[in-house]
């Protein structure tokens, strides 16, 4: 491999250059790598989510929460049980629920500390404006409790304990089963929403652990009077005729009526939100690259530009401009592999590299044309200083 | 046309610029140069010396006219087949040397064997470049880098790199332009005993003794040919 050789003997006689190469390739790396980290799984949901569509056709909803005040500070015993029926009433119905169960109970470790736990529903960080700080958000998949592993989102103040990306098994604190739970995605600090709609009652999720309700969970927790409050409760069920008969039932036991909306919107609306997230970040990766492309674009001008001698002598001796630009070429890619190498022993990249490794063989590309362009219009015999 | 007719040039014209700004550095120049001969070429700064051997070299093209070079018209050749003659055919020696300071004096030889189609595999190279460096008396020198050579030294460089190949022709630029006469005559012994070998030689110059020691002398002046 003798155009091996020279790359490397080039690289090595370029490497201030490289250096910069190096230095721009993992920056672009980086940010391409922390701003795509959750945007293939959210393309994976996507697709789902319309699969999702043709199960369920409406979503009933509660028209206002504030109808729960009352009961969302002291409920007893005898509610408690009343939304258990309701539930088991709704099931029975082959109805599916979804609801906001903000329970105070919590999920501990093996060494005995214990954090708030709130199981939410699909418009959860929709409703109260939540973003993410790290990771990602939960995806249609993570409702329908589709994976053994569940996966959970923590607060700021827990990301030091419960790593993005790890899984732990934890136990409940109500009836001590243990499940398995994967950590997706941190919160930002001071992360809170609103659950009584009155100003000043912001409720931290700095310390709180945040679980997809699924039915499967909701199968396995909501049998005890554990659940203090119960808000915004939303069923879905394949037909109207099925909202009647809820709403008879909610009538019979007292307890509030419901509004629907179809679910493809909710669904909808839930996509849009987890699409406009990945599309920023899509933006911001963009940029960086576009801006990286052109910083390399300069850098390598100004490198075959300084170099133009030394291509001209190796025209003169008989090379083409495409074995001189195979040669660069070359070069640069020994380069940013040397990069890549070198970041994924520090992080570990993982897939993320062999995306990102895709894109900069693209950046590598993109940025050689002009510069080769620049070289087949090269004068040889002004490069090697002759036609004075 | 003879059997030794290696380069023919007929009504060849070069220019630069377009429109207003077209100009003519070459005007139509007919240039036959036959195997075995060695031919001077001599004219005022800016009469298209250069530009002339630049084409013969097929390192440019030319604007109009035509160029057979062993019977084979070559200006309309594709890139690669041109980059091919340079490598075989040609043999340049520019003004001021054009090495590659930060390679080696052995690595500067071996660049034209490296291009060379078949490859060359690389204990061929080395014996060629041992040869060629025995020849011209640097085979001390092999390991050192460009820059750290003489100005003789550094000639005598670009002379093994344009033979190293065993070239037809050697094309030379003011070989001897930065040269004091003792070091230009050295230089013109060597091309003496190469032409007396059986190359051709096209030499570039202003110097009167160089070009007195080759069997033709032509003179350009504004882009076109005398004698
Ligand atoms: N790439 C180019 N673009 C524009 N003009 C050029 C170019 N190359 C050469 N010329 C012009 O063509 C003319 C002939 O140039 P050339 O280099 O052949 O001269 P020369 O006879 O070699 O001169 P010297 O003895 O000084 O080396 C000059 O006027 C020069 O300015
Ligand atoms: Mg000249």
């Amino acid at each position: 491999m003798r155009g091996l050789r020279y790359a490397l003997f080039d690289l090595w006689h370029h490497l201030p250059s490289s250096l910069v190469f190096g230095v721009q390739f993992a920056v672009a790396l980086l940010v391409v790598c922390y701003a795509f980290s959750d945007l293939f799984p959210i393309l994976g949901d996507l697709d789902t989510a319309s699969a999702h569509n043709t199960v369920h056709d409406y979503v009933f909803e509660d028209s206002s929460s504030t109808q729960y005040s009352g009961l969302a500070s002291e409920p007893d015993h005898a509610t408690n049980q009343k939304f258990i029926k309701l539930y088991e009433d709704i099931r029975a119905l082959n109805c599916r629920t979804e609801q906001i169960v903000y329970g105070y109970d919590g999920i501990h470790e093996k060494n005995g500390s214990g954090h708030g736990t709130f199981y939410v529903n699909v418009g959860f960080f929709m409703r109260n404006g939540l973003r993410i700080a790290s990771g990602r958000k939960f995806s249609a998949n993570d409702f329908r409790g589709a994976t053994k592993t569940t996966p959970i989102i923590i607060g700021h103040n827990l990301r030091d304990r419960y790593r993005l990306g790890k899984t732990y098994v934890l136990r409940h604190l109500g009836d001590g089963s243990k499940f398995t739970a994967a950590v997706v995605g941190v919160l930002p600090a001071r992360s809170g929403f609103d659950k009584t709609g009155q100003p000043g009652t912001l409720t931290s999720l700095d310390q709180s652990c945040i679980v997809p309700l699924s039915d499967s969970l909701v199968k396995t927790h909501l049998v005890d009077d554990i659940y203090d409050i119960i808000l915004n409760t939303t069923v879905s069920t394949p037909n109207l005729q099925q909202l009647a008969n809820i709403t008879t039932l909610s009538m019979q036991l007292s307890l509030p009526t419901f509004t629907y909306r179809d679910v493809a919107t909710v669904d909808q609306e839930y996509a849009q939100d987890l699409f406009l997230d990945a599309f920023g970040r899509f933006c911001f990766a963009g940029l960086i690259l576009i801006f990286a492309c052109l910083t390399i674009a300069v850098n390598m001008v100004r490198v075959i530009k300084k170099e133009e001698r030394d291509f001209a002598i190796h025209l003169v001796c008989g090379a083409t401009v495409a074995c001189l630009c195979l040669r660069i070429i070359i070069n640069l890619l020994l380069c940013f592999f040397i990069v890549i190498l070198i970041c994924s022993l520090l992080f570990g990249f993982g897939l993320a590299l062999v995306a990102t490794t895709i894109v900069g063989v693209v950046i590598v590309v993109l940025t050689m044309i002009y510069p080769i362009w620049n070289l087949t219009r090269l004068n040889v015999f002004r490069a090697i200083g002759g036609g004075e | 046309m003879s059997a030794q007719e290696l380069i023919n040039l007929k009504g060849v014209s070069k220019t630069f610029g377009h429109d207003k700004n077209r100009f003519f550095a070459l005007s139509g120049v007919d240039l036959t140069v036959q195997a075995g001969e060695s031919l001077a070429i001599t004219g005022p700064s800016g009469s298209g010396k250069s530009t002339l051997l630049h084409i013969i070299g097929l390192l440019d093209d030319l604007t109009y006219g035509s160029y057979m070079l062993h019977g084979g018209r070559v200006d309309h050749i594709s890139g690669r087949q041109k980059a091919w003659a340079r490598n075989r055919t040609f043999g340049l020696v520019v003004q001021d040397f054009a090495l590659i300071e930060r390679y080696s004096v052995r690595q500067n030889i071996e660049i034209p064997l490296l291009y060379r189609k078949p490859r060359m595999p690389r204990k061929a190279r080395m014996r060629a470049i041992d040869k060629v460096s025995e020849n011209l008396g640097i085979s001390d020198k092999l390991k050192a880098k460009a820059w750290e050579l003489s100005g003789g030294q550094r000639q005598r460089v670009a002379i093994a790199r344009a033979i190293v190949n065993e070239p037809e022709v050697i094309l030379a630029d003011e070989p001897t332009g930065a040269l004091d006469t003792q070091n230009s005559r050295v230089i013109m012994d060597l091309f003496t005993q190469l032409v007396a070998q059986g190359k051709t030689l096209v030499v570039v110059t202003h110097d009167q003794s160089v070009a007195a020691r080759c069997n033709r002398v032509l003179a350009l002046k504004d882009g076109r040919l005398g004698t």
